[in-house]
């Protein structure tokens, strides 16, 4: 049941597309920064299976220049 | 008893979005992240949340109050706020206690016969005015000042500067910078 977080760093002008449509994928948690062209995402997966899907997924975001992952963790419980 | 409001894992989530933010900051610093912090401000408490900034010292600390039924009753720092993001010092977040205090002088005092006695602005500010005057026409421009307050705003520096360098014609003009916050400094300095 990995946890991880990442460093979104959007296509100049593109943040709020780019928050968009993270903030409609599954298992995503989007956090903006106010004043950057920056956006922090935490994504939330049942199996390590899952999370490289999502991983692929957000990698292949038009308008996302640049991922790059901050912390990870792997907890079975609640 | 204590019951927790979260669990393990959203805790875990909690750490992982602050490693991020960490991280974000070091990159980019004065980043702002208010929407994280803004989940936190209570809601439906019918609270309405006003900006303002805080008056307790010259920092200039953006903070949210919580006016309810016309009464500043709550205090958050403003997460958009570049200048404290979204964090207060004590003295913040107790300010509006201030405007409440049983203490607080709501009324111009004058000593007369040896003890204080309340009475009007007009008044107060006559009687101001006269010693001004005496001091001025007995020792000059410059046996007069102004001591403002760390807690006065920009408009109100500008009016005692006017008043006292244009019209009165003295530099004695002290807005509490130097006698109080420059302390401060100087304590910090040699710790």
């Amino acid at each position: 049941m990995p946890i991880k977080s990442y460093l979104a760093h959007p296509h100049e002008g593109r943040k709020n597309e780019l928050i968009e449509i993270i903030s409609k994928l599954p298992f995503c948690e989007v956090t903006p920064a106010e004043n950057q062209e920056i956006i922090i995402i935490v994504t939330d997966t049942e199996t390590s299976v899952q999370e490289d899907k999502l991983k692929l997924t957000l990698e292949g975001i038009d308008s996302l220049k640049l991922l790059a992952m901050v912390s990870g963790f792997n907890t079975p419980k609640n | 008893m204590f019951k927790s409001t979260s669990n393990r894992r959203n805790f875990i989530k909690k750490m992982a979005k602050l490693s991020a933010m960490t991280a974000a900051a070091s990159m980019f610093p004065g980043i702002i992240f208010a929407d994280a912090q803004e989940k936190g401000i209570p809601k439906g408490m019918n609270l309405d949340w006003k900006k303002a900034p805080c008056r307790f010292c010259g920092v200039g600390c953006g903070v949210l109050v919580g006016v309810e039924k016309g009464k500043a009753v709550a205090v958050k720092g403003d997460p958009k706020s570049s200048v404290n993001k979204g964090l207060c010092c004590v003295k913040g977040y107790h300010s509006v206690m201030a405007l409440y205090g049983i203490n607080r002088l709501t009324k111009p005092l004058i000593k007369k016969n040896g003890s204080y006695v309340e009475t009007s602005m007009e008044e107060a500010l006559d009687l101001i005015a006269s010693k001004m005057e005496k001091t001025i026409d007995e020792y000059g421009k410059d046996a007069v000042s102004i001591y403002g307050s760390g807690q006065w705003t920009i408009p109100d520096g500008y009016v005692a500067s006017k008043l006292f360098k244009g019209c009165i014609g003295t530099n004695n003009v002290e807005a509490n910078a130097r006698l109080c916050m420059a302390s401060a400094v100087n304590l910090i300095w040699h710790r």
